[in-house]
């Protein structure tokens, strides 16, 4: 892993350098998190970030993908053209402590650039889509996104994570501020190669009447772990998550979330559907965390998985943890296989029972879809979320 | 018979298929292999677009209710679906895709 100096000669104004060495030591003092550890439960990262170099600029960018070409491209931690007006530091002040855990004093301590994004008060900025891309297998990435949208502004952005075969590691962190009465659309594309290890944080502070709409759409790696926080500072304020994913062969998909409450009148909703199959294992931990000061607050999460082969396991855990007392909160959860009631039902309607089990996967899917925020890249999320359960289906690894 | 150039032929994936809408007519196109079939895009039984639908032997399954349909035929082959879906020709002219509809010449 990079060091002192190899932190030292990255450089940055005086600030940031500030912020590397704080980085540096609690990477120094931190040790890597084992399952021992409550928010690690039931899972291993196999990731010894010691081992690894970190990247340089890549020589060997990933095409575009579908023609979609992007406003920014993030390859290997360091940002690229595109989008020349914004700038590229990172803030003093981030949203995600060095001592999260070891991944975050590491990106603290070594990140290369930031990507920033801010929309001014009262603008409407277009979709923005950003490539995220990590190229040299061997290596450990830190990409970095910014977006901080002004008081009564708008924005959406799509972030798309993606990897070549090799492995790696790659840390991400996000970071979204919404102004009062802004207007934010967050949606994360996660499609990282089979073999990359990902720990990736995303951090949000909702002003006054503000509102987030977060999308998590969850496909690669061979670990993938997101740890998302959203806090609902200012009265009014809300957060609307909708998230799918679908873990095959031995992948390790990874959720952990706090929502907490501050403002008054604030209001969440978090919507989670995934499924398993082959060996692959999910995890979901929900923290809903509603303040005193958060009366008359809505604060919803759902999680529903489907176990589509013996051999795979979800965990899903939500919690509530209410210190006010005029509130409404709530929180549903499942684990399990398709509905033999439904299959048969099908059946006896004339249909095959693969066919039967394509019709119920799809129809699992289809209530996340189209709530998604970003209803553009839908379209591709169901082909990829059909096409993995019809592969399993053909290869005889699913039932 | 007209016939209508719609996409040049690389541009529809192998296995996959896209939809054009030629007047009236909605028209699902798949490409297995270096052959191309044309049926039309509503499914007999209820609102969904087969062109979204995945391809079994030559059948494509409605992505809403399951229902097959044979991609020569137009035939349905599975419930819930009982009536068949139009059939159109479809024929590769210098690259292009070209789907022909009666009673459009002119």
């Amino acid at each position: 892993m990079p060091d002192r100096s190899t932190a030292d000669g990255l450089g940055g104004s005086s600030w940031r350098r500030d912020q590397r060495r704080s980085g540096l030591e609690a990477f120094a003092a931190l040790a890597m998190p084992t399952s021992a550890d409550e928010s690690w439960r039931y899972v291993e990262h196999g990731v010894d970030l010691d081992s690894l170099p970190l990247a340089g600029p890549t020589s060997r960018p990933m095409p575009a993908e579908n023609g979609r070409e992007a406003a920014m491209v993030i390859a290997d931690g360091w940002v690229g053209g595109g989008l020349d007006a914004y700038q590229k530091e990172q803030r003093p002040e981030s949203l995600v402590p060095a001592t999260t855990d070891r991944f975050a004093a590491a990106h603290t301590a070594f990140a290369t650039g930031a990507f920033v994004l801010e929309v001014p008060k009262g603008k409407t900025h277009p979709t923005v889509f950003i490539d995220v891309q990590a190229t040299q297998p061997g290596t450990v990435t830190f990409p970095h996104v910014i977006v901080s949208v002004g008081e009564n502004a708008e924005a959406s952005v799509i972030m798309s994570t993606r990897s070549v075969e090799g492995d790696m590691v790659v840390v991400p962190r996000v970071e979204l501020m919404v102004g009062d009465g802004g207007r934010l659309s967050f949606t994360t594309m996660q499609r990282f190669g089979t073999r990359t290890r990902s720990v990736s944080h995303q951090r949000a502070v909702i002003g006054k009447d503000a509102t987030l709409r977060l999308g998590e759409v969850g496909l690669g790696g061979a670990f993938a772990r997101l740890d998302l926080g959203v806090d609902l500072v200012g009265g009014g304020a809300s957060v609307d998550l909708v998230g799918v994913f679908f873990g095959e062969k031995e992948q390790t998909l990874d959720y952990r979330l706090v929502i907490t409450h501050v403002g008054r009148h604030t209001s969440s909703k978090v919507f989670l559907k995934g499924a398993v199959e082959d060996q692959a294992r999910s995890v979901f931990t929900g923290l809903l965390r509603i303040e005193k000061p958060a009366i008359r607050s809505h604060a919803f999460e759902t999680n529903r998985n489907l176990v589509l082969s013996e051999g795979a396991a979800a965990h899903s855990v939500p919690n509530l943890e209410i210190l006010c007392n005029d509130v409404v909160c709530g929180h549903g959860s499942s684990v399990g296989p398709l509905d033999p009631e439904h299959l048969y039902y099908l059946q006896s309607r004339g249909l095959s029972r693969p066919r039967a089990e394509r019709v119920l996967v799809r129809g699992f899917f289809e209530e996340v879809l189209a709530r998604l925020p970003a209803q553009e890249v839908a379209g591709d999320v169901r082909d990829a979320l059909t096409d993995r359960f019809v592969a399993a289906q053909k290869e005889g690894r699913v039932r | 018979m007209r016939w209508h150039r719609v996409a040049a032929a690389d541009e529809i994936p192998l296995g996959g298929a896209a939809l054009f809408e030629l007047g009236d007519d909605r028209v699902a196109v798949f490409r297995i292999g270096d052959s191309f079939y044309a049926i039309g895009d509503e499914c007999s039984h209820a609102e969904a677009s087969l062109s979204e639908g995945e391809v079994f032997d030559m059948e494509v399954e409605c992505p809403r209710h399951g229902s097959a349909f044979d991609l020569l035929t137009g035939e349905a082959r599975s419930l819930p679906a009982t009536k068949p879906v139009p059939v159109y020709q479809v024929r590769v002219e210098d690259g292009w895709v070209a789907i022909g509809i009666e009673g459009g010449d002119g």
